[in-house]
């Protein structure tokens, strides 16, 4: 089952064969991982790639025109998952934090905000 | 030039993409293949004649071992030998190469286990799940209109004398319309689904007898005659099953 082709593992997980979509997931699995990693996404940000790019997978198997080129559609699709504004990850507290220091504007307030860790993730 | 014991590291996948065509011909530029040719030169039928079966193309996964630098001197030379009168060979020895120095390259990390487990259970919580049957929600019929009940019904359509009419409350403000009327010494029970209904399966039974039946296009059923009891209707729907539980047919 490892050395089948793509579009030998697309039909088989079209058919409910477990054993064909682990295999697809350990095939593109590094692949699909480096997508958002190479963008800068920290591992939380990279996992939820990584299991909406499988999810949306999962859920169009019967969709994908091409079996052969289901590779192509993977990447199309964790560039899109990638690139994606995604959720704030911030807490209220930290929000209204924020929102207290551009208010205010005071230099103080401002390397506040640059020291928090939740900084570079909105 | 003898096969390298040793299988190559490459999944079969990989290696078939490299493996060349059964049915195709050399380019021409080889001058060792055996390959069948519609005009041959006096000379190369020659040479054909006098050469062995091991003078063929090298096979796919002795030019892998040769892209990883693992074979032995000997048959590294008669490698280097081949490749240098095969063009077919060495063009599959260089995008060989190529891929190895790809995949030596490649400085992408495996996913974390734990995200890929998930992404393996996946297919058990969407895919099967969503195959798999639903089960259909039962809910009782709620009678709001009986013509047997009514004193007066100027509202009421005409209907045949003994006819009796019941209208129900079902699902998704759904109502479904009961007729029972005598018929042939029995009573038939016939009706009509009113709302949104794209088809179903009726069912009345009870202890003098049972009969089912489709609704049609205009989600109507009419069911076979039954004898005066007491009986039970029930409405099977894709996802919903509706229960009439006490129908009387009865004067």
């Amino acid at each position: 089952m490892i050395e089948a082709s793509d579009a030998a593992l697309v039909r088989a997980c079209r058919r409910g064969n477990e054993e064909a979509w682990e295999a697809l997931v350990h095939r593109y699995q590094r692949f699909v991982h480096s997508i958002p990693r190479r963008a800068g996404l920290d591992d939380d940000a990279a996992a939820d790639v990584f299991q909406e790019v499988f999810a949306a997978l999962v859920q169009g198997l019967d969709k994908i025109d091409d079996p052969d080129r289901v590779g192509a559609w993977i990447l199309t699709t964790a560039k899109r998952a990638t690139w994606r504004p995604r959720k704030c990850p911030m807490s209220i507290h930290c929000r209204t934090a924020f929102w207290w220091a551009w208010k205010s504007s005071t230099r103080s307030a401002r390397r506040w905000m640059g020291s928090t860790s939740d900084a570079g993730n909105c | 030039m003898g096969r390298s014991p040793r299988r190559s590291a490459l999944p079969r996948v990989v290696l078939d993409r490299f493996e060349p065509a059964v049915s195709s011909v050399c380019s021409g530029d080889c001058t060792e293949c055996i390959v069948d040719r519609p005009r041959s030169t006096g000379v190369r039928r020659e040479k054909e004649a006098t050469m062995s079966p091991a003078s063929r193309h090298t096979p796919t996964e002795q030019l892998v071992d040769f892209a990883e630098s693992r074979l032995p001197t000997p048959d590294r030379a008669q490698v280097q030998a081949h490749l240098a009168t095969c063009a077919r060979c060495a063009q599959q020895a260089s995008a060989l190469t190529h891929l190895m120095d790809v995949m030596r390259a490649d400085d992408s990390e495996d996913a974390p286990v734990h995200v890929i487990n998930r992404a393996v259970r996946l297919f058990r919580t969407q895919r099967l799940a969503s195959t798999a049957p639903r089960p259909r929600r039962h809910i009782l019929a709620v009678l709001r209109l009986d013509s047997a009940r009514q004193m007066f019904a100027p509202a009421l359509r005409a209907v045949g004398s003994g006819t009796r009419e019941m209208l129900f409350d079902i699902h998704d403000d759904n109502e479904l319309e009961v007729r029972i009327e005598p018929s042939q010494g029995g009573w038939r029970v016939a009706g009509q689904v009113l709302g949104s209904c794209s088809g179903g399966h009726v069912v009345v039974e009870g202890s003098a007898g049972q009969a089912a039946t489709e609704l049609n296009a205009l989600c109507e059923f009419s069911l076979p005659p039954q004898p005066g009891a007491i009986y039970k209707l029930v409405l099977q729907f894709e996802d919903v099953e509706v229960e009439v539980p006490i129908l009387e047919l009865r004067g």
